[in-house]
């Protein structure tokens, strides 16, 4: 088989690329990070890529399409459709290898003492035992057993087996003293006297996930990590992932290691961090959509993508993290929080779990991501409702989107035909992350760049056309110093779509529980995305009903925080348990008046100017 | 009946003024207008609805919306249909069969093709959403169409056109009908994927492709 030597820059990675394989598929195998949004469908620009040395491959005819003559020429192509025909040198551009910032780590904080007891599933006992002798001749395990029968009834009545492995030969290391973690009557792990003990908190979102690394002992939280889901390569939305798998099942397994790949490095950043190592790690609770759920533990995922949208298995789950391959103390556990129905999984539940609601009002949660959970929480009552809203608001199938890290533009003001940008770390823009996408779709709206029904104004001085394509000018060649940055008005379509889903789906959830916008006490505005977007730009577009300022928080990683809780307190697991089977689900899919609300939600409406807009 | 009045009622259709478009409708009605004159108003109005889609100065709220006035009008004047042709010397028109595959409930793009076949004098049978292999296939032995339009919006319905294709195949039917294709974002690479005979971008694409198959529907 003929193969090419491939060399990324700027990361100096050379790998080898077969011949007929993509750009993207050899990227993909070997790790090496290109973004790809749409999935490698061709249909957004996320992955473009420059040739800069060696053999340059003919364009796609696609490519031909969305690239000038002048672009082609200078090796830019998309790494999806380009097979290699020869060694080369592909420059990535910055929209794909800055790192990312805002995965959110940032929820309620280090506080969690004074809203949740500790009072975890993992019970962490310190025992002193009598060495043995001649005379006494009881097994370690009945030695250990017996020491704590009278303050610690049921901790030890069975053992892990790779616990015991290990266990007759560290406890004599250890002077025969130590502390143990015990799990519903199993001994899991052990330690000596001076070793710590762990759990994590993973939130594993579609896009970003986070670990929070927390003391067993005293319930601290000691770290926390956001990164990107590797899984994202893979495409940015549930159903991709899906139709992937439908028709390559192989895909399945690779996400499902890239899944576990990252939880593992979640798990030994943090604990370097703190001078520990992974394996001090006793048990992981995670949070994640019902489609993240079923693929880390190898459940079919085809039927969740459609209709009915069932899922495999909703409650609470309990295994060793060995069966997953991940790697923490022998005999831990990953605990994964239940699921509500195929489209809202365990983060919405925990988001749900970590959101206290006002007393007497109904109260709206939401969890806006490319698949969007909202719940009306009202007393004792939850309804639940979800829709996709796509990646757009991730900065994902939007032709110069991006995930926040430096050079995204995450604010644009408009003032007098003139563009304000805000760039993350105030770099030279590359791109625009959510934020930015929203703001840019509320300016264009408030300024008359586009019209109500969201076409683009030809006769603006920042539009122009490209092709079949209007854009708007974020950014010339100047401002970039390189590629100029524009928001196209399929971007734009795109956004229309998210916002509508969005808007239509809290419609109808208020008309399913029987309330007026003016009745909720507040809505609550969970995840990465939801803590950083400005609230009067969601209000311009109407994505959020218009409320006043006051109604609205934004609360940051809930999902993350109430995957702590469940680690934190066995009576939270219980809650989620009950969220979970509390929750009335209502499928709006096959709602007929579905269509209607979110077709009359598409355009924008007339609103009041806002400060920001002369 | 003037010229005018249709002229008046293409433009009102195409430009989404329901109210006023099927107050026309019925005054044109009244005054004793062909029912087929009046399908054929409609047609020429999703022409321009469908080149103003395409130009992109029209979104899915106006497809929604063409397609709910497309609805209302039809009821107004099918009825008249029905009494004409039986008078007439019905013409054997071809059978088109569709639906949306299993897994996809969308609607919108199927509903608009199964109008515009409806009006260019084809009978349409409409399956609806979220249709089995298994009810294609007991639909085309019992009602015989030359062409099945298999609609789906999600790239998951892909799937299900190619399972619905293979079934159709394996039931021994593949040669007695011609397979189209459409509802999302459809290409030549997803028509080979699916085993289907033609794919479609819009409803006229799907008239258009009727009409090379079978001939003019009377």
């Amino acid at each position: 088989m003929t193969t090419f030597q491939i060399s990324f820059e700027p990361m100096h990675e050379v790998i080898e690329c077969a011949a007929g394989e993509t750009i993207l598929e050899a990227a993909r195998r070997e790790r090496v990070r290109i973004s790809s949004s749409c999935g490698g469908h061709g249909t957004c620009m996320s992955c473009a890529v420059q040739i800069t040395a060696g053999e340059l491959p003919a364009a796609h005819e696609a490519d031909s399409q969305v690239f000038s003559d002048r672009r082609l020429g200078e090796g830019w192509r998309r790494a999806c459709i380009t097979e290699p025909t020869g060694d080369c040198t592909i420059s990535v551009p910055a929209r794909s290898t800055a790192a990312p910032v805002r995965t959110q780590v940032d929820g309620l904080g280090n506080d969690m003492a004074n809203l949740v007891d500790f009072e975890p599933v993992v019970k962490v006992i310190h025992f002193e035992l009598e060495e043995p002798s001649l005379e006494d001749g009881r097994s370690d395990e009945t030695r250990l057993r017996d020491a704590l029968a009278e303050d610690y009834p049921g901790a030890c009545e069975t053992f892990d087996a790779a616990l015991l492995r290990t266990f007759a030969l560290d406890i004599r290391k250890w002077g025969w003293a130590g502390w143990l973690a015990s799990t519903k009557g199993e001994v899991i792990a052990a330690g000596s006297r001076e070793a710590r003990v762990f759990g994590m908190a993973v939130d594993l979102g579609t896009t970003n996930m986070s670990g929070f690394l927390v003391d067993m002992m005293t319930g601290e939280t000691l770290a926390a990590e956001g990164m990107e889901n590797p899984q994202t390569s893979y495409g940015a939305d549930l159903i991709t992932y899906a139709s992937h798998i439908r028709r390559n099942p192989e895909t399945a397994k690779i996400l499902q290691e890239l899944a576990v790949e990252a939880i593992n490095d979640l798990a030994t950043d943090m604990c370097d961090a703190v001078g520990a190592q992974a394996s001090d790690i006793v048990e992981i609770t995670i949070a994640g959509n019902t489609m993240m759920h079923h693929l880390l533990l190898g459940l079919p995922v085809t039927q969740l993508a459609m209709s009915p949208f069932i899922s495999a298995y909703s409650d609470a789950f309990d295994l060793k993290a060995r069966d997953l391959n991940i790697k923490v103390a022998p005999g831990g556990y990953v605990h994964l929080l239940p699921n509500i129905a195929g489209f809202v999984g365990g983060d919405h539940v925990a988001s749900l779990l970590a959101s206290k609601s006002i007393d007497g009002k109904p109260v709206i949660i939401m969890d806006i991501g490319t698949n969007t959970e909202l719940s009306l929480v009202e007393g004792n009552n939850i309804t639940s409702v979800s829709c996709p809203s796509g990646p757009a608001f991730e900065g994902g199938n939007i032709s110069f989107g991006m995930r926040a890290a430096a050079g995204a533009i995450e604010s644009v003001r408009l003032k007098n035909n003139a563009v304000q940008l805000q760039t993350i770390g105030d770099e030279t823009p590359v791109g625009i992350c959510g934020s930015g996408v929203m703001d840019v779709v509320a300016q264009l709206h408030l300024g008359g760049v586009c019209n109500e029904r969201g076409r683009l104004q030809k006769d603006h001085p920042r539009v122009k056309e490209i092709g079949k394509n209007l854009v708007f000018v974020l950014a010339d060649e100047e401002a970039t110093g390189g590629q100029e940055i524009t928001f196209s008005q399929d971007d734009l379509r795109a956004v229309q779509l998210a916002k509508a889903a969005i808007r239509a789906a809290t419609d109808l959830l208020l008309k399913h529980t029987g309330y007026a916008e003016r009745d909720l006490g507040q809505i609550i505005i969970a995840g990465a995305f939801g803590s950083y977007i400005d609230v009067d730009s969601a209000l311009a577009i109407g994505l959020l009903p218009d409320l006043p300022y006051t109604r609205f928080a934004q609360v940051g990683n809930a999902a993350g925080d109430g995957a702590r809780f469940a680690l934190l307190s066995e009576k939270q697991r219980e809650a989620a348990k009950d969220i979970a089977d509390r929750s009335n689900y209502i499928e709006l899919a096959s709602d007929k008046a579905f269509m209607k609300v979110f077709g009359g939600r598409i355009n924008f409406e007339k609103r009041r100017a806002l400060k920001s807009v002369a | 009946m003037s010229n005018d009045k249709h002229d008046k009622l293409v433009n009102l259709i195409a430009d989404m003024e329901e109210d006023e478009a099927l107050a026309l409708t019925q005054e044109l009605i009244d005054e004793g207008a062909e029912p087929t004159s009046i399908l054929e108003i409609c047609r020429a109005a999703m022409d321009i609805v469908g080149q103003r889609f395409e130009a992109n100065e029209y979104f899915v709220p106006e497809l929604i919306l063409a397609g709910e006035v497309l609805d209302q009008m039809s009821a107004m004047v099918k009825p008249l249909i029905a009494d004409t042709t039986e008078e007439d010397d019905k013409v054997d028109s071809g059978t088109v069969l569709i639906g949306t595959v299993h897994g996809d409930l969308h609607d919108i793009g199927k509903n608009i093709v199964t109008f515009m076949l409806d009006v260019n004098g084809y009978n349409v049978i409409d399956l609806g959403i979220d249709v089995s292999p298994q009810a294609f296939i007991d639909a085309i032995k019992e009602k015989s169409p030359e062409i099945v339009g298999l609609s789906g919006f999600l790239t998951l319905a892909f799937d299900s056109m190619k399972e619905t294709v293979e079934a159709i195949d394996e039931a021994g039917l593949r040669d007695v009908v011609k397979i189209m294709i459409g509802g999302g974002q459809v290409d030549e690479q997803i028509l080979k994927y699916t085993g289907a005979d033609s794919f479609g971008l819009n409803a006229m694409s799907a008239v258009n492709q009727c009409k090379e198959w079978i001939g003019e529907a009377a």
